[in-house]
C-alpha cells in the first residue's frame, strides 16, 4: 500500500540544490520594483501627500487610493478593510498609504525619501480595554468586529450542582509567523492593459484572484494567479498576499510594466497580519465525584484595525472554549474588538491555541485544587465517542483522544513524576515540573464552510497512461504534492510515479478552496478519491463496451482490469482505449459533507466539523528559581489524524508545529509602543533555533474517519494547539507561581514570584 | 569599484558599488539564486555561503571585502557532487519542507562534516544554530545530518 508509506517528497532535490524558484528568484524583462509607504501613526487622518519637486519623478510611478478604478475593498468578511486608505483615515502603524514603483532599488529609495505625508494624529485605542472603551471608533458603534454565544444545558444549575468552583483569567499576545521567505508578488500586466498575471508566495491562488478582481473594471477571468514555490505560510499567506498582489497589480497596470514587490523582513514583521491576542475568563464547576458540572467561558480577541479573518478565527476559538471535555452545562461568550494595532488574522490553530492554553492551564489548577492528578482528572472528563460536544454535536466516530492521553501518560511516567515534583523540591535551585494538555482540532471549515466552498478537484487522463491531479491547493512545505498523489495512486492502483500534479495556476486548476483549516488531505483528498472512483468506472465501461463483456464482471485492482479473474487490460491500455474514443480526459468532482452533518449558524449549534483531530502532549520543564529561566527537558506528544498517509510528513507537521508552539509559549513576545511593533527583526523577536528546541517524541494514533480518504483527517494545525497548556502547567509546578500569561519569559515569572510575596518563594533554603 | 574573486572555482571580474551585498552580487550579477534572502540582517542564515573556508551570512558581506576571495555557494556544492550523501539523507529523512532555509542549512552541514566526521547531536545543533527553520522543528534535520555523516564515513 502506498498510503501509509513515508515516500520521500518529490520536490526535495530542487529545494536542496537551490534550483526551486521562489518569487524573488523570478524576474521579468523591464520589471520595476514596488514599495509601500506606510503610516507611522496608529490612528490619523491624512492631510496631504506631497511629492517633492526637487526629485525627477519621470522614471517613477506612484499610486494613491483615489486612482483605484474598481472597488477599494479588501477581504470580504466584514468589508471593512481596504487596499489603500478610504476617506483619508489610517488605523494602524504600518497601514499602506502610498505605492511607489521605480526601475531599481536606489531610485526607489530616493523616491520614498522625497515623499512627504502630513498626518493629523487622532486618539488611538491600543489595547482590548481601550478598544472596548471606544477610545477611538474603528468599527461600528462599539468596535465589536464579531460576537458568538454557545449554550448547552443550564449553566446556573450546573454551578449549583458543583462542590468545587474555580474562576480565573488568562492572557495571550500576538505571534508572528516568521515564514523564512518574506511576502512577495510580481504583477505582469497584459499587453492591452485589460488583464494581469500575478505570481507569488501564497497559500490561496483563488483568494488572490477574488480580491484583485474588485480593484479593476476588467472581468475576473482576465486575472491569472500562478503560485511560485512558497517558503512557508502558516496562515500568514492565506489572505495577506492578496493585499500585496493588489498593490503590485495597481502599480503594474499604471506603469504598463511588470512590478515586483518583495517585503523586507522588518516591514513584514511590522505590518503583516498576526495571531490574535486574547483575554480569556474561565469559571468551572466540578462535583464531588470529580466530574465536571459547569463551564462558563468568556473570550475576547484583539482583532486589530480591520476584520480580515477575525470572524472565523473567533468562531474556532469559541468552539474550543469548552476544551475537549464532556461537560453537561456550558456557556461560552466571545467577542472580537477592533483596536488601532496591526490587523490580526489567520495563524496555524486559528483561535484555538489561545483558548486551549487557557483551558488546559485552568484544568491543571482545577485538578490541583481537588487533590487529583491532572491526568486522572482528564480521564474522568474527556470526550469519548458517543458524547456530545459543547455545540451539541454527537461524536459518532473517530475519537482517538483517550488513546493519545494514555500514550503520553505512559511514555512520560506522568503520574509518578507529577507526584514526585509536587512533593516539593525544597533546597534545589533548579526545580522540575510536568504538565499535560489534551485538545481537539476540527478539520475543514467550521459549520457550513465546506458546503459553501464546494471544493472542486479533478484528474486528467494522460496518453502516457498516467494521471495528473488538478487542484487549487498549494504546496508550502507541508507535502501536499506528495500526499495527494499517494491517495490517487492508491485509489487507482498505480505506481505513484505515474501520478503527476498540475502547476498551481488558476488557468489550469479548479478552485479546491484555500490551503488552510487542516483541510487538504481530508477534504480535497476525499474529492480526488471520489474522482479516482469515477475514472475507474469510466474505464471499466469502455472496456466492457469494446470487449462486449458484462460491466459487472469487470474488476479493477493492482495490475489493471480483470474479467473473471483474467487480466484483460493494463491501466495504461484502458486509458488509451478511452482517449482514442475522443471521450473527455478531465474528470471532476465536488465536495459535500456527509449527509447527517447539520449546523445552525444563527444559534451556533450542531455539527461544527465533520471530523476532529485529537492530541495530547506532556512537557517536562526545569526552572532555575534564581534566574527564572525555563528549560524544557522533553516534550512527548500523541496525535490522532485518522490515518497517516505519509508518516514522515505527518511527523514533520507535528514537530514543526510543536516548535512553533514552543516559541509561542516561551520566547516569542511582541512588544508594542504607541501601536508600533518595537521588536521587528529576528534579533529581538526570538524564534527557536536548533539549540533551543527540546527533544520531541512523536506518536501517531490512527482512529479512522470514515468519510476521509483511507480514514484520514487533518493534522496541520493541531500540533500548535496542544503545547502551550502543557508547558504552562509544567512551569507552574516547577516555579510554584501563578502566571496566567504566555509567553512565559523569565521577567514575567520573576514578577509573578515577587508579587506572590517573599514567604511564598519556595526555593529559599530557610523555608 | 572593480573586484576580482572566485565563485564555485570560477574567477569573475565585475564592477559593483562597494556596499553591494555579496548575496545580491551572487543573485543579480552572477545569476546564482540558490542563496536566499530571509532577513537581510545576518539572523536567519538563509544566505549562508562559504567564503575562504568559513561559513558566512552573505547578506552582511559588502563587495569591497570580496577582492581575491573564494566563495562556494549551494550551486557549487551541488554541481561538483560534494553533497550527494547530504542530498540523499535530507530527502529520505524528511529534513526538507518549504525548502527556503534548506540551501543555507546544507552549506552549513557540508562545512560541519568537512571538519567533523562524527558530530554529536549537540555539535550538529551548534553548527546549525545560525540557520533558522520554521517548518521542521529541526528534528529531522539533525537526524539527516547524522545519517549523512555515517554515509560519508562509509
Amino acid at each position: 500500500m502506498i498510503v501509509g508509506e513515508s515516500l520521500p517528497r518529490r520536490d526535495a532535490e530542487d529545494k536542496i540544490t537551490g534550483k526551486a524558484q521562489y518569487i524573488d528568484d523570478i524576474n521579468f524583462p523591464g520589471q520595476m520594483l514596488g514599495k509601500t509607504v506606510r503610516s507611522p501613526h496608529p490612528c490619523a487622518r491624512i492631510r496631504e501627500i506631497r511629492k517633492s519637486e526637487s526629485f525627477d519623478w519621470s522614471k517613477v510611478i506612484t499610486f494613491t487610493s483615489e486612482e483605484i478604478e474598481g472597488e477599494n475593498v479588501f477581504n470580504n468578511f466584514n468589508m471593512d478593510a481596504t487596499f489603500l486608505p478610504k476617506e483619508g483615515r489610517v488605523n494602524y502603524v504600518g497601514e499602506p498609504v502610498l505605492l511607489i514603483a521605480a526601475p531599481d532599488r536606489e531610485t526607489l529609495r530616493e523616491a520614498e525619501a522625497h515623499v512627504h505625508i502630513d498626518y493629523e494624529k487622532l486618539p488611538a485605542a491600543l489595547s482590548i480595554e481601550e478598544g472596548l472603551a471606544c477610545r477611538s471608533r474603528i468599527y461600528g458603534e462599539e468596535n465589536i468586529l464579531k460576537k458568538y454565544g454557545v449554550d448547552k444545558g443550564n449553566i446556573e444549575e450546573g454551578f449549583a450542582a458543583a462542590s468545587h468552583i474555580l474562576e480565573d483569567s488568562y492572557r495571550t499576545h500576538h505571534q508572528e509567523h516568521v515564514y523564512i521567505e518574506p511576502q512577495g508578488m510580481i504583477a505582469v500586466p497584459d499587453g492591452d492593459g485589460q488583464g494581469v498575471t500575478l505570481y507569488g508566495s501564497l497559500q490561496c491562488p483563488y483568494y488572490v484572484r477574488l480580491e484583485a478582481q474588485r480593484l479593476f473594471t476588467f472581468p475576473p477571468e482576465k486575472i491569472r494567479v500562478i503560485q511560485a514555490t512558497t517558503g512557508g505560510g502558516f496562515g500568514g499567506k492565506e489572505h495577506f498576499p492578496s493585499l500585496v498582489a493588489g498593490h503590485a497589480a495597481l502599480l503594474a497596470l499604471k506603469a504598463k510594466r511588470p512590478v515586483k514587490m518583495i517585503y523586507e523582513r522588518r516591514e513584514d514583521m511590522e505590518s503583516s497580519t498576526k495571531r490574535h491576542p486574547s483575554l480569556i475568563k474561565i469559571k468551572t464547576g466540578v462535583g464531588k465525584d470529580g466530574r465536571m458540572t459547569a463551564m462558563d467561558v468568556d473570550i475576547t480577541f484583539d482583532g486589530g484595525a480591520y476584520s480580515m479573518a477575525t470572524p472565523v478565527v473567533l468562531a474556532r476559538g469559541t468552539i474550543a472554549g469548552c476544551g475537549a471535555y464532556n461537560c453537561p452545562n456550558v456557556r461560552i461568550r466571545s467577542k472580537a474588538v477592533a483596536t488601532n494595532t496591526v490587523p490580526t488574522s489567520a495563524f496555524r490553530g486559528f483561535g484555538a491555541p489561545q483558548v486551549f492554553y487557557a483551558v488546559e492551564l485552568h484544568m491543571t489548577k482545577v485538578a490541583e485544587s481537588l487533590g487529583i492528578n491532572p491526568c486522572e482528572f482528564r480521564r474522568e472528563n474527556l470526550l469519548r465517542e458517543g458524547d456530545h460536544t459543547a455545540t451539541g454535536q454527537l461524536l459518532r466516530y473517530s475519537v482517538g483522544l483517550g488513546e493519545c492521553v494514555e500514550l503520553v501518560r505512559e511514555k512520560t511516567d506522568f503520574v509518578s513524576r507529577y507526584k514526585k515534583y509536587a512533593s516539593g523540591q525544597a533546597g534545589s535551585v533548579k526545580r522540575r515540573g510536568i504538565g499535560i494538555s489534551s485538545v481537539f482540532h476540527g478539520a475543514g471549515f467550521t459549520g457550513k464552510g465546506e458546503d459553501r466552498i464546494k471544493a472542486k478537484a479533478g484528474l486528467k487522463l494522460l496518453l502516457s497512461g498516467g494521471v495528473r491531479i488538478l487542484c487549487g491547493t498549494t504546496e508550502m512545505g507541508q507535502g501536499m504534492r506528495t500526499v495527494l498523489p499517494q491517495i490517487v495512486a492508491e485509489a487507482l492502483q498505480l505506481p505513484v510515479e505515474r501520478v503527476e500534479v498540475e502547476k498551481t495556476d488558476t488557468n489550469l486548476v479548479p478552485d479546491s478552496g484555500p490551503t488552510v483549516a487542516s483541510r487538504t488531505t481530508m477534504i480535497v483528498g476525499k474529492v480526488l478519491f471520489d474522482v479516482a472512483g469515477a475514472v475507474t468506472g469510466a474505464l471499466k465501461k469502455v472496456i466492457a463496451e469494446s470487449r462486449h463483456m458484462d460491466l459487472s464482471e469487470i474488476e479493477h485492482t493492482t495490475g489493471g482490469f480483470y474479467h473473471r479473474g483474467e487480466r484483460i487490460a493494463s491501466f495504461a491500455g484502458a486509458v488509451s482505449l478511452y482517449l482514442e474514443r475522443g471521450l473527455p480526459a478531465d474528470f471532476y468532482a465536488q465536495y459535500s459533507h456527509p449527509p447527517f452533518i447539520e449546523w445552525d449558524e444563527e444559534k451556533f449549534e450542531g455539527d461544527a466539523y465533520a471530523g476532529y483531530g485529537w492530541a495530547a502532549a506532556v512537557a517536562e520543564v526545569e526552572v532555575d528559581t534564581e534566574t527564572f529561566e525555563v528549560e524544557v527537558k522533553r516534550i512527548v506528544t500523541a496525535q490522532d489524524m485518522g490515518k497517516a498517509v505519509n508518516p514522515t510528513l505527518v511527523e514533520g507537521q507535528i514537530e514543526g508545529g510543536i516548535a512553533q508552539a514552543f516559541g509561542y509559549s516561551l520566547t516569542e513576545e511582541i512588544s508594542l509602543s504607541e501601536g508600533k511593533i518595537m521588536n521587528n527583526n529576528l534579533t529581538t523577536y526570538i524564534i527557536p533555533t536548533a539549540i533551543d528546541v527540546p527533544p520531541i517524541e512523536t506518536h501517531i494514533v490512527e482512529s479512522p474517519y470514515p468519510y476521509g480518504p483511507y480514514g484520514a483527517k487533518g493534522i496541520g494545525e493541531m500540533p500548535h494547539v496542544v503545547l502551550a497548556g502543557a508547558i504552562a502547567s509544567a512551569v507552574r509546578q516547577a516555579a510554584g507561581v501563578d502566571l496566567n500569561e504566555i509567553p512565559i519569559t523569565p521577567e514575567k515569572l520573576y514578577a509573578a514570584a515577587i508579587l506572590k510575596g517573599p514567604g511564598a518563594v519556595v526555593h529559599r533554603s530557610e523555608v | 569599484m572593480q573586484i576580482t574573486f572566485t565563485v564555485n572555482e570560477k574567477e569573475h571580474t565585475i564592477s559593483v558599488p562597494p556596499d553591494k551585498r555579496l548575496v545580491d552580487v551572487l543573485r543579480e550579477d552572477l545569476a546564482l539564486r540558490g542563496t536566499k534572502i530571509g532577513c537581510g540582517e545576518g539572523e536567519c542564515g538563509a544566505c549562508t555561503v562559504i567564503m575562504d573556508g568559513l561559513t558566512v551570512n552573505s547578506c552582511l558581506v559588502p563587495a569591497c571585502q570580496l577582492q581575491g576571495r573564494r566563495i562556494t555557494t549551494i550551486e557549487g556544492l551541488a554541481s561538483s557532487g560534494r553533497i550527494e550523501e547530504i542530498k540523499k539523507s535530507f530527502t529520505r529523512m524528511g529534513a526538507v519542507q518549504c525548502g527556503y532555509c534548506t540551501p543555507g542549512i546544507v552549506v552549513s552541514t557540508f562545512h560541519l562534516l568537512q571538519h567533523n566526521e562524527n558530530p554529536t547531536p549537540e555539535e550538529i545543533r551548534e553548527a546549525l544554530s545560525g540557520n533558522l527553520c520554521r517548518c521542521t522543528g529541526y528534528v529531522k534535520i539533525i537526524r539527516a545530518v547524522k545519517e549523512a555523516a555515517i554515509e560519508i564515513r562509509g
